[in-house]
């Protein structure tokens, strides 16, 4: 599809630009400053990064730096990131402060995340146990390393292949997946010590 | 048991990672996994694996809650034909159709509402000139803003069925307006408008050409 894309054909280059359109909404949807998210929804910011990407597709596929959903992933958490510094002026510190990291997650947006994931549970039977599990689940996350954390972000949440998170983190797939079992050691005892406390 | 435990650490510790790797993939799949299953049958793996699959199983659990079970994600990478969503879009019916393509009443999955979604049809896409016209169409009335005009939401693109959603209006077709009117002068709507103002968004600006 890359290759057709780049030779000119039109509805190849809709279709890449647009098969990735929920997984980028998603990726918003995770960290949208909840200050921000009755003003702006996630599906105009990806418009606006599809729209960006359009635009350099050539430049792109002229070089192809990245695999091409993480090239899409780049700008449309950039636009993210302008979106945020654009309207919180006052903590324009904390976003650049965020910004270095790789995954570009908040804590808040990370306490924020339980609330939602209890908010689409299904049945109000499994309410309690998933809200239970999900406060538990958040507050490791909060207390995990960043780079345990950035682990479990994209292979869980964002649901990022192997392969890609491979070439995020520019290690072996391999390795991702040894960091993978890592990290959710690690959350492993911190759900386990809260358990205890 | 035995050969497992004279392994290197290293080579363990690979297949552990990829055992935990393809489990990973068969939750988010939405696979539902027999864990005693998988213990017996891994059982150099059983110790580690007792531990983390609650926290592996709990992490699948949530994330597919927000990202896995929208069918969405499956839908838009294959070349299906239109087989009731389309993007950001569940296709209720149809609510009529012309020359430049389908109009379907629609759910807006993100935002929980009601649209017209008007589409091309497909081998209308394959010249062209009616994709550009269809574009067109869709950024002229974006740009006015005007009560007696249909309001258009957003244009996309889902495997290469091209569509923009408008604001759904509920009412009469101008056809069925035109076959009620009695003879005599043209009868107001509740606004004082004549039946000239779009009743409906099939009408919507192909009645201007």
């Amino acid at each position: 599809m890359l290759d057709r894309a780049a030779a000119g054909d039109a509805s190849a280059r809709a279709r890449l630009l647009s098969r990735h359109r929920q997984k980028l909404r998603n990726l918003i949807a995770l960290r949208l400053d909840p200050r921000l998210a009755a003003r702006f929804d996630p599906s105009d910011v990806v418009q606006e990064s599809l729209a960006e990407a359009d635009r350099r597709l050539a430049v792109y596929l002229n070089e192809r730096p990245m695999p091409f959903y993480l090239w899409l992933r780049e700008l449309t958490l950039q636009r993210l990131i302008d979106l945020h510094r654009r309207h919180m002026r006052t903590q324009k510190r904390t976003v650049r402060r965020e910004e270095a990291r790789l995954s570009y997650l908040s804590d808040d947006s990370i306490r924020q995340l339980g609330d939602r994931l209890i908010d689409q549970a299904s049945g109000p039977s499994r309410r309690l146990e998933n809200k239970l599990a999900a406060r538990r689940l958040h507050q490791a996350l909060a207390e995990l390393s960043e780079r345990d954390r950035d682990v479990i972000v994209l292979r869980h949440l964002e649901q990022l292949s192997v392969k890609e998170i491979a070439a995020l983190l520019e290690i072996s797939p391999g390795a991702v997946k040894v960091r993978h079992v890592r990290a959710l050691e690690r959350l492993r005892r911190l759900i386990g010590e809260e358990d205890r406390s | 048991m035995n050969t497992s435990l004279a392994a290197p650490r290293s080579a363990l510790d690979a297949a552990f990672a990829d055992l935990v790797e393809e489990l990973t993939a068969r939750f988010h799949a939405g696979e539902v996994i027999d864990t005693d299953e998988i213990l017996r049958n891994h059982p150099e793996h059983a110790e580690r694996l007792r531990d983390l699959l609650p926290a592996l199983k709990l992490l699948a659990d949530l994330s597919t809650s927000t990202v896995g079970s929208n069918p969405i994600n499956r839908v838009t990478t294959n070349d299906e034909p239109l087989a009731g969503l389309l993007g950001d879009f569940r296709l209720i019916r149809e609510v009529g159709r012309g020359g430049m393509g389908i109009v379907y009443e629609a759910e807006q999955i993100s935002l929980n509402r009601r649209v017209a979604l008007k589409v091309l049809p497909f081998a209308a896409t394959m010249d062209p000139r009616p994709l550009q016209r269809f574009r067109n169409e869709a950024q002229a009335a974006a740009c006015l803003h005007h009560p007696n005009i249909v309001p258009v939401h957003g244009v996309g693109c889902d495997r290469g069925m091209h569509y923009y959603a408008m604001q759904l209006i509920e009412g009469q077709t101008l056809a069925e307006v035109i076959k009620n009117l009695t003879p005599g002068p043209l009868p107001e709507t509740g606004r004082g408008r004549t039946i000239f103002s779009p009743p409906h968004p099939l009408r919507g600006e192909r009645g201007w050409g």
